[in-house]
Order: structure tokens, then C-alpha cells, then sequence
């Protein structure tokens, strides 16, 4: 070592900014496109919804993805927070919405609402299952989200089995989009953490994490928790923007939908979540014109998906904002997989080795 | 520096390590010895606070009573463990296990001092300081493990194995920053089925035998004695 160098110093990189740009650019882009009437009011809406898979998909990544544990219960935590905003933009908030501005005052407290009470019930779910290692989680939230589910077919003021009708329309692409930036920084910033780091420790090797001195069963409910409210967020969205909920529309179907976005977009990316979940929203929709086949092809395309690409279609690659603008190392690049160092590999034949699998 | 008493772990009804005492002054290397079983993996195991122990124990680490304690709390107290099988996290850079070491460590003075103490002990790590974790070779990821445990400035290293897997000429290297390190002051309790290797750096030795102590005291003393000539070191 020739110079002295401070740890900050060494550990800057070369920095681009270009994708920050592109969030606006994005945005500005599709809203166009639905104005000049190219984006038609349908496309529109599953636009809408795949952003939201897209929020629920990411805070399973936190989960799955970065902590290592296996959650199977996001629409339980979903459901949590459709059913709390809705009930409250409903029933509660409905008479003091006079103006639009109040009305979204109102929205976005009861959203957040949303996620207090999933975040808290995760809470309650984490504390016993995230002290235990191994599958334990994946059976607690399996049982928590069906638990939930016949719950809302109980409680008095949700509408029971036929659900709750007439939720206002107040989620928009604009909302839904802004949620889904923050959201996405919001992740950047907790993994990137001193809490992050130590979940992805945990993934790694749980062992080797504690004799770290991480408190393992701390960091992986702080995340847990986290991931539960981001959940409950997506629901509260999802509510307002279809209307209408009922308890059938968060069961396991949904769980396991969230589960296919997150493996087959990439897990361990938040990038990938968000585009695997684009992209397995628009499909079916897309295949629309095939009638019955549609299903066919779609479930074809998800195993020739996985059979190609077991790290899934983006594999751990993130967008650039998602690494602070950072440039991947090469190290970085081959252990993330996925289609962008499989055309990279085509490119230049001779690429580094061992892009697939450790 | 560290006081072990009665010290038992059980797995169900099956007794892994039955009621062992032992000590270890500041300054030492001191090592386990043993076969397949013999209890040594539990025994370290147990003192970083990952493995139960019975009722009856006490392990004390510079006056402190470590039985009660959660394994995070006893990384903070001074006492590194280095895991059987290295453990390293794969799909972060050599860079940023060394720097997970350091989790606890809030000082950044602090944490650039080890860095670079690490890197002194192990120029490989150095030259390969981007490099993924899972991309490393055995013998540098027992260096990575090594040094990660130093990044948590602990007193006292805990080395389970350090030889597991690795070609001769790679164990000697270890056991030469073994001893680098015993002369920069740190104390060092050593586990190892490589009896030979484990008895020419340490200074004392207990011969552990189906979960009790059948034979301790000092190193060369062991290495000369016949039944663990014939049992350990195929002499």
C-alpha cells in the first residue's frame, strides 16, 4: 500500500446517475401515452395492478430474497392493510371527505393505518417463528394467512363473505408509481444498513452471523415487520383501486402469485421482483386471445423460465439507483445471473466462468 | 482468562461433553485435542453461547459469567469464534465479510486498524479484496474466516478446525499466522484433529475423549506421551 487511504475513500466507485433520470422520464412517458390514448384506460389499470404486485413482491424480496427465511403469507398481511384502509376511508374518513385534498389527506393516513396493523400483526407472528431456525416460518404464515382470510368472513364491519363494495377510487397511477420510488428507496436504504447487512449475513450463513454478534432473531423480525408493512401498503392500494374486496381475492392463490413474481423475476433483487411481477401481470392479460390456452402457455413460460434461468429472469441484478449509481464489479456481475449476463456471455464469448449457480 | 467449570452440553439424552474443566491464561494458545466426537466442536460451540449447557456450569471470561448470555452479547464481551467449515458469506466480497466482522464495532478508527492488521496477516486477502466470498479458494477462505474474526477485536479466538479440507503446505501457513498472532498478544484456545500440528504451536494441550478431559498439560509433555503417540499420532 502506497498511499494511505481513509475506508470511504477506497470504497468510492465510479458513480453514474442515469438511471435516477429514468424514474422521472418513466413516468412522464407512460402518462403521455395514456393521454395521447396509445396506453388505453384497461392497459392502464393492469398497469396499475402489476405496480402494486410489484410493492408486495419487493417487501417479499426483503424476506426471501435478502434475509434468507421463507415467508408464504403476504396475502395474509395484504389483506390486513386493504381491510384496514378500506374500512376506514369507508366508514370512518367518508364524511370529513369533502375536498380532494382532504380526501387524500384522509387516504394517506388510512394507508398508513394499513400498514401500522400489519406491521403490528407481523410483529406478533415474527416473535415466536423468527426465534426458531428453518422452515418454521413458512408453515406460521401459511396457517396465518388462511387464519386471517376466515377472519374477515367474520368480522362485523369488512362485509363479510360477500365483501366490502363501494371503496372510493382514490389510488391513481401517479400515487401508485411515487409509492412504488419510495418504496423502492426506502429497501435501498434498509439493506443497506447496518440491519441489512446483517440480514444478508443471515442468509448466508445464520451461524456465522451470530458469532458475528448479530442478534439473528432482532434483525430478521426488524425485517419481517418491515416486510409486513410494505405488504399492507400494496393492499391498502390494491383496495382503492379496485373498489371492491372480498376475503377470497387474499388467498393462498395470492401468496404463492407473489411468491412466482419474486422467483421468476429474480430473488435477492428488488429490481427484479418489480419487473418479474410487471411482467407476470401483463402476461395472462396479453395472452387473453388465446382463451383457455392462455394458461397453458403461461404456466410453459414460467418452467422453460426456470429451467434456463434458475436465478430467475434478471437474476440479483438491481438498477442503478438501487446501488447508489454504482457501478457492479465483475465479481458482482457473474454471481448475479440472469438474462443480462447470459446475452453478455453470447456477446463476447469468452466471458468470465461460472455465471449460474454457486 | 478464561475459566471453565463442570462445563456439559447435552443433545436430548446423549451427553456430548461430560463435566470438563479447564483454563486459559492471557497470552496462550492452548488446544483441544481429539477424535471424531469427542466433544471439541460442542465444547466451543458452548462457550460462544450457540450450544446449551447444563445446569451445573460456569464459564467465566474475564470475571464475567458467560452461561446466561445470548452468542451476540459474548461477541461484544471479547471472545471471537471462528466456525467449523469457515463459514464465510458467499456472495459478499472479501471486503465486506472482513467489514461484517466488524458489526459491532461502531468506531471507525477502530475498524480501519483491524482492516489493515488483517490484510498484514494475510496479504492474499488484500489482492483479492473484491473478490466474491464463494469465489475463493479453501485455504483463503479459511484466511477470510480468520481474519473476519479479527475485525471483531476480540481477546481470546476460538479456531475450530482450522486445518478441515486444506492441503498440508496451506495448513502450515495457517498455523504460522497462528502463532503471529499469539506474538501480537492475542490468546488463542485451538481445536484441531490434526493432533501433530495442533501440539507443535500451543503451549498447553487437553486430550478430550468421548465428552471428558482423559489427559492435559503441556504441549510437548502430550506430544511425547505414548497412548497419544499411538492414538493421535499414528507414531
Amino acid at each position: 500500500m502506497g498511499k494511505e487511504k481513509t475506508l470511504q475513500q477506497s470504497m468510492k466507485k465510479e458513480k453514474s446517475y442515469v438511471s435516477y433520470f429514468m424514474i422521472p422520464v418513466l413516468f412522464a412517458a407512460i402518462l403521455l401515452l395514456n393521454k395521447a390514448g396509445i396506453l388505453n384506460p384497461y392497459w392502464y389499470q393492469i398497469l396499475q395492478l402489476a405496480c402494486i404486485n410489484g410493492i408486495v413482491a419487493m417487501s417479499l424480496n426483503l424476506v426471501n430474497g435478502k434475509t434468507g427465511q421463507f415467508s408464504l403469507g403476504q396475502a395474509g398481511f395484504m389483506s390486513l392493510g386493504a381491510y384496514t384502509s378500506a374500512m376506514l376511508t369507508k366508514l370512518v374518513f367518508a364524511p370529513a371527505m369533502g375536498n380532494p385534498a382532504m380526501s387524500y389527506l384522509l387516504f394517506f393516513v388510512s394507508l398508513l393505518c394499513g400498514m401500522v396493523v400489519a406491521a403490528f400483526i407481523g410483529f406478533l407472528i415474527g416473535i415466536p417463528s423468527l426465534r426458531l431456525k428453518g422452515d418454521y416460518l413458512a408453515i406460521i404464515t401459511l396457517g396465518f394467512s388462511e387464519i386471517i382470510r376466515v377472519l374477515w368472513r367474520v368480522f362485523p364491519f369488512s362485509g363479510k363473505a360477500k365483501g366490502l363494495n363501494g371503496i372510493q377510487k382514490l389510488s391513481s397511477f401517479p400515487i401508485i408509481f411515487v409509492a412504488v420510488v419510495l418504496i423502492m428507496f426506502l429497501l435501498r436504504n434498509f439493506t443497506n444498513s447496518r440491519y441489512g447487512r446483517g440480514c444478508i449475513a443471515i442468509r448466508e450463513n445464520e451461524l456465522a452471523a451470530e458469532t458475528m454478534g448479530i442478534n439473528t432473531t432482532k434483525a430478521k423480525i426488524k425485517s419481517f415487520v418491515f416486510s409486513a408493512a410494505i405488504a399492507g401498503l400494496g393492499g391498502g392500494l390494491y383496495a382503492h383501486l379496485m373498489m371492491f374486496i372480498n376475503p377470497e381475492m387474499f388467498s393462498q392463490v395470492k401468496s404463492t402469485d407473489m411468491l412466482l413474481y419474486l422467483y421468476a423475476g429474480g430473488v435477492g433483487s428488488y429490481s427484479s421482483a418489480l419487473l418479474g411481477a410487471l411482467i407476470f401481470t401483463v402476461l395472462p392479460e396479453f395472452l387473453r386471445f388465446m382463451g383457455e390456452w392462455r394458461l397453458v402457455i403461461y404456466a410453459l413460460v414460467l418452467i422453460v423460465i426456470m429451467l434456463n434461468r434458475p436465478k430467475g429472469i434478471f437474476g440479483k441484478h438491481e438498477f442503478g439507483f438501487m446501488r447508489f449509481g454504482e457501478k457492479e464489479s465483475i465479481h458482482q456481475k457473474a454471481d448475479n445471473g440472469g438474462l443480462l449476463s447470459f446475452l453478455g456471455k453470447m456477446k463476447k464469448k469468452s466471458g468470465p466462468e461460472g455465471g449460474e449457480g454457486r | 482468562m478464561l475459566e471453565v467449570n463442570n462445563l456439559v452440553v447435552n443433545y436430548g439424552s446423549i451427553k456430548g461433553v461430560d463435566g470438563i474443566s479447564f483454563h486459559v491464561e492471557e497470552g496462550e494458545i492452548v488446544t483441544l485435542i481429539g477424535a471424531n466426537g469427542a466433544g471439541k466442536t460442542s465444547t466451543l460451540r458452548a462457550l460462544s453461547g450457540l450450544n446449551k449447557v447444563g445446569t451445573g456450569t460456569s464459564i467465566k471470561f474475564m470475571g464475567e459469567e458467560l452461561t446466561k448470555m445470548t452468542p451476540h452479547q459474548i461477541v461484544a464481551k471479547g471472545l471471537s469464534h471462528v466456525p467449523e467449515g469457515r463459514r464465510i458469506f458467499y456472495s459478499m466480497s472479501v471486503k465486506e465479510n472482513l467489514l461484517m466482522g466488524a458489526w459491532t464495532d461502531k468506531d471507525q478508527t477502530a475498524i480501519k486498524r483491524n482492516m489493515e492488521r488483517a490484510f498484514t496477516l494475510f496479504p492474499r486477502l488484500k489482492e483479492r479484496e473484491n473478490q466474491l466470498g464463494g469465489t475463493l479458494s479453501g485455504g483463503e477462505q479459511q484466511m477470510l474466516a480468520v481474519g473476519r474474526a479479527i475485525m471483531t477485536g476480540g481477546k481470546l479466538l476460538l479456531l475450530d478446525e482450522p486445518s478441515m479440507g486444506l492441503a498440508p503446505i496451506i495448513v502450515r501457513g495457517i498455523f504460522d499466522i497462528i502463532q503471529e498472532l499469539q506474538k501480537e498478544g492475542m490468546t488463542i484456545l485451538l481445536v484441531e484433529q490434526n493432533a501433530n500440528m495442533a501440539l507443535s504451536v500451543a503451549d498447553r494441550a487437553y486430550v478430550l475423549e468421548t465428552g471428558k478431559i482423559s489427559l492435559e498439560g503441556p504441549a510437548a509433555e502430550i506430544k511425547a506421551n505414548d497412548q497419544v503417540k499411538k492414538a493421535y499420532l499414528g507414531a
